[in-house]
């Protein structure tokens, strides 16, 4: 028999060193993204806040000349806001219903086969690089837009949009999917049940059902094409003049922050002046995204079970 | 040794104390506000096999998880009162859990053999507690297997999936599993309601096998199972509030022919759950 | 008049049944022209020339050897540094964080850097890993810019993997007195570990597409020889694509199309690999 002491002694907590060695560093890399995080934030701001130091806020965000290399430089972003807002509203106009549509279809009216086909090929789209995009754009598209419209250059925001309208729609298919998914089955048998045509419960029970995944959706769609660079870096024109129609030349804030970043001097008031704009451009994308998601919460804790 | 029955009706108090291997003296366990047990209070003889009855839902499996301490898995479980294994409180924060998991092991309600051989699921603490050679290795997995019964099934197996296995077979492995890191106590939550009656008649004679050697608490909601097989047994039910009480505690023949309780006795004829 | 309602209730069906199929065709067209279309064009552009030689005439003429040489650096230092801290890290926020404001913090930094602009990145990596850690442009700031834009796809697909391994298997080891760690290492990671791959095979896949990143931390519109150390710069296919296209007059079409034929290739063989490991993995449960 085992005296009552000694099963103290051989119960009492183990100092195991390796495990907590182990443990320490699994520790560290779960911290490992919110330091990255901040690392990008501290950056932008270390390195952007002194733009704000030689042009005054409301000048920088409302300006409309960005001249890098007159003297004095002046550096308004207006030009790109406005190129980056036309550019990715439009691409959303165009992307949303035919995203929605194709959601649609093959979370209510595709048969599995034909489902399982379409989806990896979506996926597959996904996966295309943006820089390929920004090729077909260039070599393709752009000269059609430019017999069909008339215009001196098919290098302009429409070229960019439709470009960007097919880089957004995976995911506006893949969330909307998810969201008609999400849609109690009682929801649809309740309505056939009244005599109600698939279609008709499709449009007035489904998507209704499912709407706030599918506003996630397009803003996730908003976000991935406001945040787009290379694309509309080689097809949008990279003119500096704040745009009036999707035909003209433009420049988003992600284009003319790698456009400018190569040339600019380290430090000096141009290189200051782009990591503001990414400053900016980091925040609205930010914004963009933590709505989305909250909104998906929001969608999931309605039709959770 | 003698009948446990004897020992206990000679002198109820003296005994239990000095057979209590696992004792739980006014213990509650909260899941963040509920209450899922409220001032259970047990001693349970060593060598001996303890059968925890009663509705589902009571709580049963919650009072067999103080004991190895699985409900600190759970975020929001609290427990207040005194839970002892050899007369050492296990939930001081000084102890082991590690430790206290080896002495007191567990089978589960549905067997869940490792994705692994045969040999690897009996093999896994030892090989990674002491450096053990293939030899002591396969010394301790022959031991384990027989002692679990299940040697003569699978010692042409050992490299093969555990996953392969009947599913008799694979809850004797997971017996096997744990009797090779060599506990005081195994745990034992519903193992035969996933089973057919052969294979739960196989591991009831293995049961009281083991319990010759080792401390069994075994939960089940098959009453008669509780008869054929435990020594003593402890008839639980859920409150109105939803928390778990014992409602009676003693021999099992002495619950079974005459309850104190009528609670009890109402189950026992099946009146009710 | 009931019969006419009905039909005309089932015309309009077909007729919105139609618009939504035309939707799915409009959202599946562009992906197979491209493909195609690059096939088509680009496939006379490859030979071994091609691929084994550096381009001359400032791209107009020569290969590609080298930009496929830095993607595929590109790729091994991605790898290298997002694949061991991002599983580590979906191991802490699956088996050891407690459900308090860090570990929520943590969750919503992983969803936010997932949806950074790819030219911010390439922002950070110039000022924290070219300038203030002074590794230059250079392949190694490029793979830790790459890895840091990974990390979270890696993480959010391994915390996936691991969260997919059934609590059974980590309930019987812990029950026979084995450590976390141990159950971790042992159990759950090697189950796990299929869908651990594919979320790293993905993860490449999409750096080896980028070019803003690479942009501003060290790619290289021509280098005479290849890189020899990760201090130096590099050619890579995506950025040789943007440059050749859009900054180079007169490069023949074929040659075009055959950096970007190479460069989907890789992309896409990539996917399909991952797509692979799943689906196998998948059939051996």
């Amino acid at each position: 028999m085992v005296a009552a002491s000694d099963i103290e002694k051989s119960l009492r907590r183990r100092l195991r060193l390796g495990e907590r060695f182990i443990e320490g560093w699994i520790f560290l890399a779960g911290l490992l993204a919110i330091v990255v995080l901040l690392g990008i934030v501290a950056i932008l701001l270390k390195e952007g806040l002194p733009a704000f130091g030689y042009t005054p806020p409301w000048e920088f965000l409302f300006g409309t000349k960005w001249y890098p290399v007159s003297e004095p430089p002046t550096f308004g972003i207006m030009p790109f806001f406005v190129a980056t807002l036309m550019i990715s509203l439009l691409a959303t106009a165009v992307a949303v219903p035919i995203g929605v549509g194709c959601a649609a279809y093959l979370a209510e009216v595709a048969s599995s086969k034909v489902r399982e086909t379409v989806k990896p090929i979506i996926e597959i789209l996904a996966g295309i690089p943006s820089v390929m995009m920004g090729f077909i754009g260039l070599i393709l598209l752009s000269p059609l837009v430019q017999s069909i419209f008339h215009l001196n250059t098919g290098l302009c925001g429409l070229t960019a949009s439709i470009m960007l309208s097919l880089m957004s729609l995976p995911i506006i298919v893949s969330v909307s999917e998810d969201a008609l998914h999400a849609v109690p089955n009682e929801f649809k048998e309740a309505s056939y049940a009244l005599g109600v045509t698939k279609w008709e419960t499709i449009r007035h029970v489904c998507i209704p059902a499912a709407f706030s995944g599918i506003t996630a959706a397009i803003m996730l769609g908003v976000g991935r094409a406001i945040g787009e660079t290379m694309t509309v870096l080689m097809v949008a024109g990279g003119a500096l003049a704040v745009p009036v129609s999707p035909t003209d030349p433009m420049t988003t804030m992600t284009a003319a922050i790698a456009s400018g970043i190569g040339n600019a001097v380290r430090g000096g008031l141009q290189y200051q002046a782009l990591f503001a704009v990414g400053l900016i451009l980091f925040i609205i994308s930010l914004a963009v995204n933590l709505i989305a998601d909250r909104v998906l919460q929001q969608q999931k804790r309605r039709f959770a079970r | 040794m003698k009948n446990i029955n004897t020992i206990l009706s000679d002198n109820k108090e003296v005994a239990q104390d000095k057979f209590a291997k696992l004792k739980t003296e006014g213990v509650s366990l909260y899941y963040g506000a509920f209450q899922a047990l409220r001032n259970v209070t047990l001693d349970m003889p060593s060598c001996a096999i303890t059968a925890i009855i009663g509705p589902s839902g009571c709580g049963k499996s919650s009072l067999l998880r103080l004991f190895n301490r699985m409900n600190d898995l759970i975020p929001q479980a609290r427990v207040s009162g005194n839970v002892e294994l050899d007369g050492i409180p296990i939930y001081n924060p000084k102890i082991d859990v590690v430790e206290l998991r080896r002495r007191v092991g567990m089978v589960f309600q549905k067997p869940n053999p490792f994705p692994m051989s045969v040999f690897e699921n009996v093999a896994f603490r030892p090989r990674r507690h002491g450096s053990k050679s293939r030899f002591e290795l396969a010394e301790i997995v022959e031991k384990s297997l027989r002692h679990a019964a299940l040697w003569e099934e699978v010692n042409d197996k050992l490299e093969q999936s555990a996953l392969a296995l009947s599913g008799g077979q694979q809850q004797r492995l997971c017996i096997a599993r744990v009797l090779a890191v060599e506990p005081e106590v195994i745990l034992m939550d519903e193992p035969c309601s996933a089973l057919d009656p052969v294979a739960t008649l196989k591991i009831e004679d293995l049961m009281r096998n083991l319990a010759e050697d080792y401390t069994i608490v075994i939960v089940t909601h098959n009453m008669q199972q509780a008869a054929r097989v435990s020594d003593m047994a402890a008839f639980m039910m859920m409150e109105e509030d939803r928390a778990g009480v014992v409602v009676e505690y003693g021999p099992t023949s002495q619950l079974f022919t005459n309850p104190k309780d009528k609670r009890t006795e109402d189950y026992i004829t099946g009146r009710f759950g | 008049m009931r019969a006419e309602a009905r039909l005309s209730r089932k015309v309009s069906q077909r007729t919105a049944f139609a618009f939504l199929a035309l939707a799915t065709v409009i959202t599946l067209t562009p992906v197979l022209f491209i493909i195609v279309y690059t096939i088509i064009n680009g496939a006379s552009a490859l030979n071994w020339e091609f691929l084994t030689h550096s381009p001359s005439q400032a791209g107009k003429a020569g290969g590609i050897f080298p930009a496929i040489v830095g993607t595929f650096y590109l790729m091994l230092g991605t790898l290298i540094f997002a694949l061991p801290i991002g599983v580590l890290a979906a191991i802490y926020l699956t088996e050891y964080a407690k459900d308090n404001w860090l570990t929520r913090l943590i969750n919503m930094a992983i969803i936010n850097l997932a949806g950074v602009p790819s030219i911010v990145f390439g922002l950070f990596g110039l000022g924290v890993f070219v300038l203030t850690f002074h590794f230059g442009l250079s392949l190694l700031a490029a793979s830790l810019t790459l890895a840091s834009q990974a990390l979270a796809m890696v993480v959010t697909t391994s915390r996936e993997a691991i969260l997919a391994v059934p609590k059974e298997y980590r309930e019987g080891s812990l029950a026979i007195g084995a450590t976390k760690w141990q159950t971790v290492r042992h159990i759950v990671l090697p189950q796990a570990l299929p869908g651990i791959i594919t979320g790293a095979v993905l993860a490449i896949s999409r750096a080896a597409g980028e070019t803003a990143p690479i942009l501003v931390v060290g790619a290289a519109f021509f280098l005479p020889g290849l890189p020899q150390s990760p201090f130096d710069q590099f050619m890579a296919l995506p950025y040789h694509l943007y440059t050749v296209s859009a900054h180079v007059p007169g490069v023949p079409r074929s040659t075009l199309w055959g950096i970007a034929l190479v460069l989907l290739a890789v992309v896409l063989s990539l996917d399909v690999l991952a797509a692979v490991i799943r689906i196998k993995a998948r059939q051996r449960k």
